[in-house]
């Protein structure tokens, strides 16, 4: 075996190439165009959020192989426990008598409401979790939606704790595009941290045959569950920072439901087995649609506004969603990650026959 | 003109070239046998003339006319049929219906049903079995399944991808029974086999392969003398008691 | 409150979840799909009962199969087609993503306001049978259950076509390489989930008389978690499903105290996750669907 000569800070470098060159484009996008204008800035910022709920998502789904739809669940819970515990106590005793006394009573800065965010969904995910990952395929999926209805109607009616269709207001508003930014890496270098760590890798075993990678010695269930920790995890930061850039926090509108299937759309759209999938999807499903948003809106041409009907803007983004997976079924990267150092095209191999080497 | 003619033909699997620039032929009425090591090709070939891989270059042609572009569907209601290597009988569906299935291009259900009761009568223990889940069936009598389906489609041309894989030589007997009935119906027969001896009881001609390229071609009689048939399976010449006498070392 | 009632009341809703469970079970069994815009076939067909009110209702009903069915096949062709042998999250992204085109489509040419029309009123009244009130509907609801599933599971097991489906299920390849028109069947399935959601149209829109562009998610949502307890890839098992959730709906409905009744749904699908755990096959098992090690 050959052993190359490479330096430590080589090494380092070429195993944080991919995920490095997506924190470069993220980071040059966001303040090349968040200066730009507060609506721009926003539409940043928002974008970012996906970004940290789509690599949440991606951090189970992409190693597993389950599709979750139960990621949904963590966004809620998460940021409704921040509201709570970061709301001023004034405010709470008004909007939200019923709280027991504790949570009336205590306020924690913004850092501290996010780190009881997301302790509160690991310990769901936690809960949840060790009897889920018995499962495998379209029953996981299941279970898991229906893990994701239960904890949203529960929210969506119990008014007392979360004032449900109507808003809860008062959530200081913290976040903007620079801490989205920082949050977008944490979250991609977690997940490209797991994805090459051993579990990832062994859990991406159970995700191409399970039956082997068991019959292995791969804990296949305990893979799983630290999968979905860490993704509920990651999925909770980006349901913390929506509510905190919001400024509110409702259930109106089926709001966590679209957005279930909006951040699985992207991961899919950009390439399920591949954290490149996650920002190239984000970035390309939340481009369409905002160029789709100003298209409705109308601009002005020889004096006439031009727009977009209502609602058409749904429809020229489901149409760019389908179009995207005929064309690409594996998603626009192919589950591929970027290789920064130039892939070395291997020509077919050829077969010798073994007539040709016996004398 | 030869009933299948297959010339330079590449398949390309990914980074694997599966099948390297190939040329064979079937004769009208021949049974002619690929032989062949495991990943040598022939289970690709048969797959590629049968219609579902697509070939990366050259050409193949049923009585002189070119296959490109026709689909599975088509080439079977050109006489082309195949028996794959795991059977694939349909599990869902009971033994009849599996024959019914293969007459799925026919018409003439009265002609089928006969087709289907010469099948009981050419392989009984199907017949025995006829309200039976075919998931339930042997080995042997889902090799016999499936040569049955394959045959409802009175193909003109059956290929057969190692009909004796994992067979009982009883078993196998009654295979090659059916196959040299065939044989002798004027069906052409490509028949692909790691089992050379039985292949060669009932070919006409053969062909060695390995690694996805030709190694020789002749008569079983011819490819039998050299050894070269040992040498593509095993990849090693037979050792000859005349030339090499074994020599054992007593070490002390 | 009567127990034949309470019966009667969860085989209606039962039935209605069943069909839908079936027309979802029919594509999932054929090609693996799990069709969320099954929903719209529902809805673009109330639709057309809404532009075709005040036509006599045979007609009304025939301009809908003709319409739904047209519209089940075009998506196959146009889209499904296009993705036979993608990964089955990509699938499942793609039917989604025609589901919410289809949807907003709808938004903009209805508009997102519930509209309303009066389809065959007279079939909500009231019938009296053995001293016990049932709205005529309900009973319409549960013959026409029994009816299309017998039907079809009469095609599936005794016709070409049925065993030729089940053939495309299990091997496409194979099925090709016998000869089967695999497009061929695979539009025959969509064509009969049409007619299933069809029924399920008619039945809708009698009984409640409105619309929006988005009544069709929340039934194949629920569709499709009848159709995984039941046992995916079991026909039976789809329509086992979709009972067990009618039933259990109704159930809650009449034993939950009032203050509890908005957290009905809750309970329907923890029992699910429940179900899943303990049977995460299905109540009825398919045997190809585990793998044999």
């Amino acid at each position: 075996m050959q052993t190359e000569q490479t330096s430590t800070s080589g090494e380092i470098l070429r195993f944080l190439a991919p995920v490095a060159i997506w924190i470069l484009v993220l980071a040059v996008l966001t303040f090349s165009l968040s200066s730009i204008s507060p609506a721009m800035a926003r539409i940043v910022t928002d974008t970012l959020i996906k970004v940290v709920m789509v690599t949440g998502l991606y951090i189970f789904i992409g190693n597993s192989g389950i599709l979750s739809f139960g990621h949904g669940a963590f966004l809620i819970v998460a940021a409704y426990a921040s509201a709570w515990l970061t709301i001023p106590p004034m405010m709470k005793k008004v909007i939200l008598p019923s709280l027991p006394a504790f949570l009336q009573t205590i306020h924690l800065d913004p850092f501290l409401g996010l780190l009881g965010g997301i302790v509160l969904a690991v310990v769901l995910a936690l809960v949840i979790g060790i009897p889920l990952m018995r499962l495998s395929g379209i029953a996981a999926s299941i279970a898991t939606f229906a893990f994701f209805v239960v904890i949203s109607v529960i929210y969506n009616n119990w008014t007392g704790w979360t004032k449900g269709t109507a808003s809860l207001v008062g959530l200081p508003v913290y976040v903007g595009p620079n801490v989205a930014l920082v949050a977008a890496c944490v979250a991609l270098l977690i997940a490209w941290a797991f994805q090459q760590s051993r579990y990832g890798l062994l859990l991406r075993a159970t995700r191409e045959d399970l039956v082997a990678a068991r019959a292995s010695g791969i804990p296949a269930e305990r893979l799983r569950l630290l999968a979905f920790v860490v993704s509920a995890a990651v999925a909770a930061l980006g349901g913390v920072l929506f509510g905190h850039y919001n400024g509110a926090l409702t259930t109106a509108n089926n709001v966590y439901l679209n957005l279930s299937f909006i951040i699985i759309a992207m991961l899919v759209v950009g390439g399920v087995r591949s954290l490149s999938g996650v920002v190239v999807g984000t970035l390309a499903l939340s481009l369409v649609a905002e160029v789709f948003r100003r298209l409705e809106i109308g601009f002005d041409l020889f004096g006439h506004t031009l727009a977009l009907p209502g609602g058409s803007r749904e429809v020229l983004l489901g149409f760019c969603m389908l179009l995207a997976l005929i064309l690409r079924p594996d998603g626009l990267t192919r589950g591929r990650e970027l290789s920064f150092f130039g892939k070395r095209k291997s020509k077919p191999l050829v077969a010798t026959p073994i007539a040709e080497t016996a004398q | 003109m030869n009933h299948l003619e297959i010339d330079k033909l590449t398949v390309v699997y990914g980074a694997v070239r599966a099948i390297a620039g190939i040329s064979i032929h079937v004769g009208h009425g021949e049974t002619v046998a690929l032989i062949g090591p495991n990943g040598a090709g022939k289970t690709s070939l048969l797959f590629t003339v049968a219609g579902v891989v697509a070939p990366r270059s050259g050409t193949i042609k049923v009585n002189g006319q070119d296959l490109a572009g026709m689909s599975a569907e088509e080439r079977v209601a050109n006489g082309i049929s195949v028996v794959p290597e795991n059977r694939d009988v349909f599990t869902k569906l009971n033994v009849h219906e599996n024959l019914l299935v293969g007459a799925s291009l026919r018409k003439d259900r009265a002609e089928i049903l006969a087709d289907a009761d010469r099948m009981y009568t050419l392989f009984p223990r199907l017949a025995e079995r006829r309200q039976h889940m075919a998931g339930f069936l042997s080995g042997g009598e889902q090799q016999m399944l499936a040569i049955a389906r394959a045959l409802m489609a009175h193909p003109k041309l059956l290929m057969l991808d190692e009909p004796s894989l994992g067979l009982a030589p009883v078993v196998t007997d009654k295979v090659y029974e059916a196959i040299a009935e065939l044989k002798k119906g004027g069906t052409s027969i490509l028949l692909v086999e790691q089992n050379s001896e039985r292949a060669f009881g009932v070919a006409d001609r053969a062909y060695l392969m390995q690694s996805g390229r030709l190694v020789a071609e002749g008569t079983p009689a011819q490819l039998a003398q050299d050894g070269l048939v040992e040498q593509t399976l095993f990849g090693r010449a037979p050792t000859r008691a005349a030339e090499t006498p074994s020599k054992t070392e007593v070490t002390s | 409150m009567n127990a034949l009632q309470m019966v009667i009341d969860a085989a209606s809703v039962g039935g209605l979840y069943a069909l839908t469970a079936l027309g979802l079970g029919l594509i999932f069994g054929v090609i693996g799909l799990v069709n969320f815009a099954y929903g719209e076939y529902i809805m673009v067909g109330a639709y057309v009962l809404l532009l075709t009110a005040g036509m006599y209702w045979p007609f009304a009903i025939l301009a809908v199969l003709i319409f739904v069915i047209l519209f089940a096949l075009a998506s196959d062709w146009l889209v499904f087609r296009q993705v036979r042998r993608a990964p089955p999250e990509t699938l499942m992204i793609v039917s989604f993503g025609l589901s919410f085109m289809i949807q907003h489509f709808y938004v903009v040419l209805f508009g997102s306001l519930t509209r309303t029309v009066n389809f065959l009123p007279d079939i909500n009244r009231s019938i009296e049978i053995g001293g016990l009130r049932v709205a005529g509907v309900s009973l319409l609801q549960i013959a026409a259950t029994i009816i299309l599933t017998a039907a079809l599971a009469l095609v599936i097991n005794y016709t070409k076509i049925g065993y030729q489906m089940r053939a495309v299920s299990e091997n496409p390849r194979m099925a090709r390489l016998v000869g089967v028109n695999s497009n061929r069947i695979i539009a025959a399935a969509f064509a009969i989930s049409a007619i299933l959601a069809v029924t399920v149209t008619v039945l809708f829109v009698a009984q409640t008389g409105s619309m929006t562009p988005f009544f069709g998610v929340s039934l194949t949502m629920i569709g499709f978690v009848a159709t995984v307890i039941g046992g995916l890839g079991s026909l039976p098992g789809c329509a086992l499903g979709g009972f067990l959730v009618g039933a259990l709906t109704t159930l809650l409905q009449m034993m939950l105290p009032s203050d509890l009744q908005p957290f009905r749904e809750a309970f329907v699908f923890a029992a699910v996750i429940i179900v899943l755990l303990v049977r995460p096959q299905g109540l009825i098992a398919v045997r190809s669907a585990w793998e044999r090690v």
